[in-house]
């Protein structure tokens, strides 16, 4: 085992968890698939060793593992965790009631939602390393993007519709 | 929005990411200038992605102590609580169901609360917390932001469904939906609120809740169902919940 790896894998752990979170079904699976990621990171031969591209493999690994766990999933109610204690790992709540909005819609969106928002928004990928992750062409990733985006607004001030109607005759 | 609005939405969020290419950008880097509606969507765009990446996580810093990965757990012993927590949950949803089936539907909104408080319920996060939606109430509305999690939800006669959500120091909160809710005598004794939003009738009912915590979520619930809410909702029932008085 590389301790350059270990020491990668470690310092990036906390994006790994909020990853996880974003997309698993299940937010109580996200703590297993990451320590299954990292297991798998540590195993595996050709695993990248720059950081930008070890991110992006690693959030392949957690996607694909997620991926297993809900198709192992058959009772829908033997899953599910608390939404108020999502994401511990991310940076304390702004003061603003905006960002707090922001917060609270992002958490309770569908988790294929979450995760094109998480990739570009969040962690700032382009849009070809995000299709890399999700496996999708740039093109797929350009739409959901903006299909999350407009769902996210409009959970957290109303339609766009009517802020653009209302726009238009101020 | 029309088609050219999405189209301009979608035009807009690759602009602001800087993924247009150089024509294109160009293009729309005019129309801005004259396009005020143009503008604002871009506006809107801007300020929810940096809402967004404010949410990125702190990395681990040099100093910082880090689990050795190799030790962070045996998955062995780290799974097992995890198996039996899930078998546990498992028979609790069906035992659910089987004390659902003896005691059969066709109650008044009073004795469906009964019936719930009578339930233990575990709201940790490994509990008996079920998926909920922020937009749409037959997928179950999330009332995390009110401190409340949707722990158990049951069909009763003639269409209704029975929501219960729980939350710490022994909050309850009881919601029925339905074409026609038996209201009974039994709601008198407890807080409660009814509406309807198109062919469906709603009564939310809690006990020795807050009063000012328990009216935030009742609008905000009877906004949803008529698909009026808005984040304020959602922020008015976070602060109400911050300022109410435990339940007892």
């Amino acid at each position: 085992m590389s301790n350059d790896l270990q020491a990668s894998l470690s310092h990036l752990m906390p994006e790994f968890r909020a990853f996880a979170r974003s997309v698993a079904v299940n937010p109580s699976d996200f703590d297993d698939i990451v320590q299954d990621a990292v297991e798998r990171a540590l195993r595996s031969d050709g695993v990248p060793t720059d950081v930008p591209s070890l991110r992006r493999w690693m959030f392949r690994v957690i996607r694909n593992l997620n991926i297993d766990t809900v198709r192992k999933i058959r009772v829908r109610r033997e899953y599910s965790a608390a939404q108020a204690r999502l994401y511990d790992d991310m940076p304390a709540m702004s003061d603003t009631a905006r960002d707090t909005l922001v917060r609270i819609a992002f958490e309770a969106l569908p988790p294929a939602t979450r995760e094109v928002l998480f990739l570009v928004d969040i962690m700032g990928l382009k849009y070809s390393e995000a299709a890399e992750v999700m496996d999708v062409p740039d093109g797929t990733v350009m739409s959901r993007l903006s299909r999350a985006r407009k769902v996210l607004c409009e959970r957290i001030a109303g339609p766009v519709e009517a802020k653009m109607k209302q726009s238009q005759t101020t | 929005m029309s088609n050219t609005d999405i189209d301009d939405w979608t035009t807009l969020s690759a602009y602001h990411d800087g993924e247009l290419p150089a024509q294109a950008a160009a293009d729309i880097a005019a129309r801005l200038q004259h396009e005020p509606q143009l503008r604002a969507m871009l506006i809107e765009i801007e300020t929810l992605s940096a809402g967004l990446k404010r949410l990125r996580p702190a990395l681990s810093g040099p100093g910082d102590t880090v689990v050795p990965l190799r030790q962070a757990r045996n998955p062995v012993l780290y799974r097992r609580p995890l198996a039996i927590a899930a078998s546990v949950a498992v028979a609790a949803v069906m035992a659910g169901y089987l004390v659902m089936a003896s005691i059969g539907p066709g109650r008044d909104v009073a004795a469906w609360h009964a019936e719930f408080l009578t339930q233990g319920y575990d709201v940790t996060a490994a509990g008996d917390t079920v998926e909920v939606s922020a937009t749409a109430f037959a997928q179950m509305p999330d009332l995390s932001a009110a401190g409340l999690a949707l722990v158990d939800m049951r069909d009763g006669r003639g269409g209704v469904e029975a929501y219960h959500f729980a939350g710490q120091n022994a909050c309850r909160l009881t919601v029925l939906v339905g074409p026609d809710l038996d209201l009974g005598a039994g709601i008198e004794d407890l807080m409660s609120r009814q509406w309807r939003a198109g062919n469906l009738g709603y009564v939310a009912v809690a006990a020795r809740m807050d009063g000012a915590r328990f009216a935030t979520i009742v609008r905000y619930l009877e906004n949803l169902t008529r698909q009026a809410s808005t984040g304020g909702d959602v922020l008015a029932m976070r602060a109400a919940n911050d300022a109410a008085a435990r339940c007892t």
